[in-house]
């Protein structure tokens, strides 16, 4: 069992959460909106998975390679 | 097949059948490379030979090798071979798609691919093939370089003088050079590997670094895997050092002669064009509503160069890395383009300093190679905050404004949305002073110095500030900016040549194309500078 890490590819504003603790996701599902450069920008998954830890909450700023979630594969 | 030492060898004055049959005999051993276990070896790590590696890049019965006899041989008193063991390299003439190529690549079956005390090397023919006949060179990497135990059986350690490198070198100024990471590959195969205009490497099987795991541990104690120090994650994704990657070694060879069907033999000719058989008036309908009206949503970029090219074929080049620009190469009518994008799903499309680097070298490429570039701009500007400052964002898009204004290929803009600042000057910027600066607006198009938003609460600081009720000043000065953000304002000035039904994007594209050929036969002509890797 791996941890998979979601680390944000940029450095922004969370404005969407999109998935929950426990939460199986498949690769391509929509995990967090990030607005950053006046953009919403969108991101997937990358893996298949269980959700088994959210790090930020909505409306953080976070800053490129924050740690944002970790999936069990 | 190993060596029959009974077999009595044939000698000057022997009548010829037995000469040929000699060739046969030889040839064949040569064919066994590091002889049978080490060729399981290399299936069993589901890798091909060298030699299979060739076949299936080239046209059936088109290679013509040089030096298939070279290697280590040993005859006896008697002037019979007792010994023979191939050199390392195998290497020559043969055709993709009909087009002529030079071809080469390490025997890893034979000390690892490392080079033995026969001399056989691609600068003794497949270099001088390739500079003097003007074609392709291909070369399919895999060895680990310099071998410690060479200098024991040399008896010195050699000082360098750098001959090895010069007709590579010479190579990138002159032909397509594509490699293939076949392997594990360090020392020199890897700078040789690296002095290409296209690199790919497989999945879990290649790697490339200067020194691998062991030495890496003895010189700083860093203890990694091959895979972790070298591998298509560290090079292909994060460091940018290798251009793409293949899932197998079938798609790395698709991939190189993907690539080389784009370009011209050399750097003095014009890419052959080829009937694809896609309408060049065709009105990609789906083009109208790409965009979506909220500009804060994204969209497919890689869909929307898709629809434009010839039957939606669009071999992206380094996908992976800098992922705010697209680059890669089409076709349009037929004629080969390279094509630069946004991509606005990626930090929203702005340029950092990889970007940047990642623009200027893929318009190098271009100008090198007499190839048009097609852009379709969605860029907000230079990358912002102190991630995109460590890449020395700002000098590197410097670099990006001079590959502009130094490339003498004709080039056609789609300004499909954003378009602000320095940043998207150095693409603004292709066609000046050299030719004609040939911009489309897209409805959606909107651009300037500096967005609104940011733009405003900069220059009206004090303004804002000093206002009863500045969140609501702010607002009012930004709606009335806001009006002049049209497009149409600027097409009143002549900002672009024209602004377009997005459908009307690859008829116009195309009729750009077929225009600039007469243009690109004479850049042709003239010296080429190196594309730097």
């Amino acid at each position: 069992m791996a941890g998979h890490q979601v680390n944000s590819p940029m450095t922004g504003q969370i404005i969407e959460i999109s998935v929950e603790v426990g939460q199986s996701v498949s690769e391509g599902d929509l995990l967090f909106v990030i607005e950053s450069m006046k953009m919403e920008n969108e991101i997937f998954s990358e893996v298949n998975g269980t959700v088994t830890s959210i790090e930020v909450e909505e409306d953080r700023n976070i800053s490129e390679e924050n740690l944002l979630m970790t999936i069990e594969i | 097949m190993p060596i029959d030492p009974n077999r009595e060898t044939w000698k000057p004055g022997m009548p010829w059948e037995g000469a040929l049959e000699d060739i046969d005999y030889i040839t064949a051993l040569g064919q066994e490379m590091g002889g049978a276990e080490r060729v399981d070896r290399q299936h069993s790590g589901g890798r091909y030979t060298v030699r299979e590696r060739v076949d299936k890049m080239l046209d059936k019965g088109s290679f013509i090798e040089y030096g298939p006899m070279i290697g280590a041989a040993e005859y006896d008193d008697d002037g019979n071979l007792v010994e023979f063991s191939p050199g390392a390299y195998v290497m020559g003439l043969g055709e993709i798609d009909g087009r002529p190529v030079a071809i080469g690549g390490d025997d890893f079956t034979i000390s690892g691919g490392s080079p033995h005390n026969v001399r056989k090397h691609p600068t003794d023919f497949m270099q001088p093939l390739a500079s003097q006949y003007g074609i392709p060179y291909i070369q399919l990497v895999e060895g680990v370089g310099h071998s410690a135990k060479s200098d024991e059986a040399k008896g010195h350690m050699g000082l360098p003088d750098g001959a090895l490198w010069w007709r590579g070198i010479e190579l990138l100024k002159k032909v397509p050079v594509a490699a293939g990471i076949m392997g594990s590959v360090a020392g020199a195969p890897a700078a040789f590997a690296l002095m290409s205009h296209f690199t790919v490497m497989v999945k879990g099987q290649s790697q490339i670094f200067p020194s691998g795991p062991p030495v890496v541990k003895r010189a700083i104690g860093e203890d990694l895997n091959k895979e972790e120090l070298g591998g298509y994650k560290m090079h292909v994704h994060e460091s940018g050092q290798v251009d793409n990657v293949a899932d197998s070694e079938e798609e790395a060879f698709e991939q190189i002669k993907q690539f080389i069907s784009y370009l011209p033999n050399t750097t003095n000719d014009v890419a052959p064009r080829i009937e694809t058989g896609d309408p060049p008036d065709r009105r990609p309908e789906e083009l109208l509503n790409i965009i979506p009206p909220n500009r804060k949503r994204s969209y497919d970029p890689r869909k929307l160069i898709k629809l434009v090219v010839d039957n939606g074929d669009f071999f992206e080049m380094r996908r992976h890395w800098a992922g705010a620009l697209i680059t890669g190469f089409a076709r349009l009518d037929g004629y080969s383009v390279g094509v630069i994008g946004s991509d606005p799903m990626f930090m929203a499309g702005a340029m950092d300093g990889w970007a940047a680097e990642k623009y200027a070298h893929f318009v190098d490429l271009c100008d090198a190679f007499n190839l048009p570039i097609v852009m379709f701009l969605d860029m907000p500007g230079f990358m912002l905050g102190s991630h995109a400052e460590k890449k020395a964002t700002m000098r590197r898009g410097v670099r990006a404004l001079i590959a502009s204004a130094e490339a003498e290929v004709p080039k056609i803009e789609f300004n499909v949305r954003k378009a602000y600042g320095v940043a998207a000057d150095a693409a603004h910027s292709l066609g000046h002073p050299n030719g004609l600066n040939l911009r489309f607006g897209w409805p959606a198009g909107e651009w300037g110095g500096i967005p609104i938003e940011g733009g405003v609460a900069a220059a009206y600081r004090r303004e804002i500030d000093n206002a009863p009720d500045p969140e609501a000043h702010r607002l009012m000065i930004e709606e009335r900016l806001l009006k002049l953000r049209s497009p149409f304002r600027a097409a009143h000035k002549g900002d672009v040549v024209d602004l377009i039904d997005p459908r009307e994007t690859r008829r116009l594209a195309c009729r750009f194309v077929k225009l600039a050929q007469p243009m690109l036969g004479k850049l042709a002509q003239k010296p080429k500078r190196i594309v730097r890797p």
